[in-house]
């Protein structure tokens, strides 16, 4: 049997942390969290996940904070993320500007389904 | 030169003398070479120096020189080398240390021979004025965040249940489901669209252009509106002509637009309808023609279907819950981008929406 793909969701709202922590275990994969960007990227750096979804507003250290430092790193310059966030207005742009470095992606949670999230995850592991 | 004035005109002398010397903005008269010949009482609420320390100093020297070299020289190009007004944002210091953020307008006076007589200088605090405008901008970020996070977790626990992820469900129970979720998406389309008018009316809709796939922009718009397109039995034509793959505008505009324009169309169609979509691109213009053979609109409300908060009264008929912010966030950021919006339309025969956006 294959080894299951390691996810790691960096989430700091319980609602939305919980409903991707079970639909990913439900998809079969493994799954790391964390509450906030601090210690995600910790979690990153230590345990090295296939890919990373990245909350933005959280306490302690913002997810775009996060993405830099974890960029800085030669393993996370190339874990394949995905920027998943309800923020709207200028910050957007900011976000996407930041998502242009691939491999970042970014989509917007209100407009988004779990399987539109899960399809994306999919189509960057096979890559 | 009169040696002397006659008394009508030393009293207009003097009003004028008191309106510079009491007006609320900074107002500096330099020499030709800057040299700082009066400022008015101002100078000591925006500077903190007082009328006397500033007068024979170098304008700026006591609280400017905090902006890049390049930033001044450009300033005196202009006012010397152009002989035009400057007008600019510069970061000063006060006496107190405190920084502030100016608007200045420094209009060079020439002689009738073109020489530069003196400069005036007009400056602004518009620190507050700044403080906010981000103010604004962090209340839009913070209630989008907060309004779109729970209806997100709604969303995706229903999903969640909708596709028996955990456990098999009864009829009943999955057409329940299913209607929360109509109306959780209703909701969600409803806060993006009072963001967006908010944003608006606050002035920080931020216009930024970057190369776009229009083409995917609308398929996009379309696999949204499927289930309506569906249920209706509308069919959907679009055309494309010319490369609408890399077009150089706003992607956010382009979708409030097309989503816009496309959902009205679908939403005042008549069952088993047709929605005509025609995207050209000639010259440097980027047209977009939205037409559907629905209910129309009435010649009395013709004149006011872009009003915020408008419904027509046939409109209202066939959709109670419009919001009435649709067509008015259309042309507002059709604004923006320098864009134009008209229509043509037959009630009870159909509308056609035609906008025109530059996208050099």
């Amino acid at each position: 049997m294959p080894k299951p793909k390691v996810i790691l969701i960096i989430e700091d709202d319980e609602s939305i942390g919980t409903v991707l922590l079970e639909k990913f275990k439900k998809e079969e994969f493994h799954v790391e969290f964390a509450q906030d960007g601090f210690a995600g990227l910790e979690l990153a750096l230590n345990t090295h996940p296939d890919i990373i979804l990245l909350d933005i507003l959280m306490p302690k250290m913002s997810g775009l904070a996060t993405l830099r430092s974890l960029r800085k790193d030669s393993w996370g310059s190339q874990v394949p993320v995905i920027i998943l966030s309800n923020v709207s207005s200028e910050k957007e742009e900011v976000i996407k500007s930041v998502a242009k470095d691939k491999p970042s992606y970014y989509m917007v949670k209100s407009d988004v389904t779990l399987d539109q999230i899960v399809g994306k995850v999919k189509e960057l592991m096979v890559v | 030169m009169h040696l002397y004035l006659n008394s009508k005109k030393s009293l207009e002398l003097k009003y004028f003398k008191l309106a510079v010397e009491n007006a609320s903005d900074q107002i500096v008269i330099t020499n030709s070479e800057g040299v700082v010949i009066y400022a008015n009482k101002s100078i000591k609420r925006v500077t903190g120096y007082s009328q006397k320390e500033v007068v024979g100093t170098k304008a700026g020297r006591l609280w400017g020189g905090l902006m890049p070299k390049s930033y001044y020289s450009k300033m005196w190009k202009t006012i010397k080398v152009d002989k035009k007004v400057f007008k600019g944002q510069v970061k000063n210091k006060k006496k107190n240390g405190v920084i502030y953020t100016a608007e200045i307008h420094i209009t060079p006076v020439l002689e009738e021979s073109g020489e530069i007589m003196f400069f005036v200088s007009l400056e602004r605090d518009i620190t507050k004025i700044i403080e906010l405008n981000d103010a604004k901008e962090e209340f839009i970020t913070l209630a989008s965040h907060q309004l779109r996070t729970p209806l997100s977790a709604i969303n995706w626990y229903t999903e969640m249940l909708v596709n028996g992820d955990v456990g098999i469900l009864s009829n009943k129970q999955f057409i329940y489901l299913k209607e929360i979720q109509k109306c959780n998406t209703k909701m969600v389309g409803l806060v993006n669209t009072l963001i967006n008018v908010s944003k608006l009316e606050m002035d920080t809709f931020v216009v930024s252009k970057s190369e776009v796939n229009l083409e995917e922009i609308i398929k996009d718009i379309i696999l949204e509106l499927t289930p309506v397109i569906n249920k209706k039995r509308i069919s959907i034509i679009p055309k494309y002509v010319g490369n609408i793959r890399k077009i150089f505008s706003d992607p956010k505009v382009l979708d409030i637009v097309i989503e816009n324009l496309i959902t009205n169309a679908i939403k005042y169609s008549k069952y088993r309808g047709q929605v005509n979509i025609l995207i050209k691109i000639v010259k440097d213009k980027l047209f977009i023609v939205v037409k559907d053979k629905g209910i129309g609109i009435l010649q009395k409300d013709k004149d006011k279907i872009f009003t915020k908060m408008f419904r027509a009264t046939n409109a209202k008929n066939q959709d109670a819950e419009g919001t009435g912010l649709g067509l008015y966030t259309v042309k507002s950021v059709l604004k923006k981008v320098g864009g134009e919006i008209k229509f043509t339309s037959v009630s009870n025969e159909g509308a056609t929406f035609y906008v025109a956006i530059p996208i050099k």
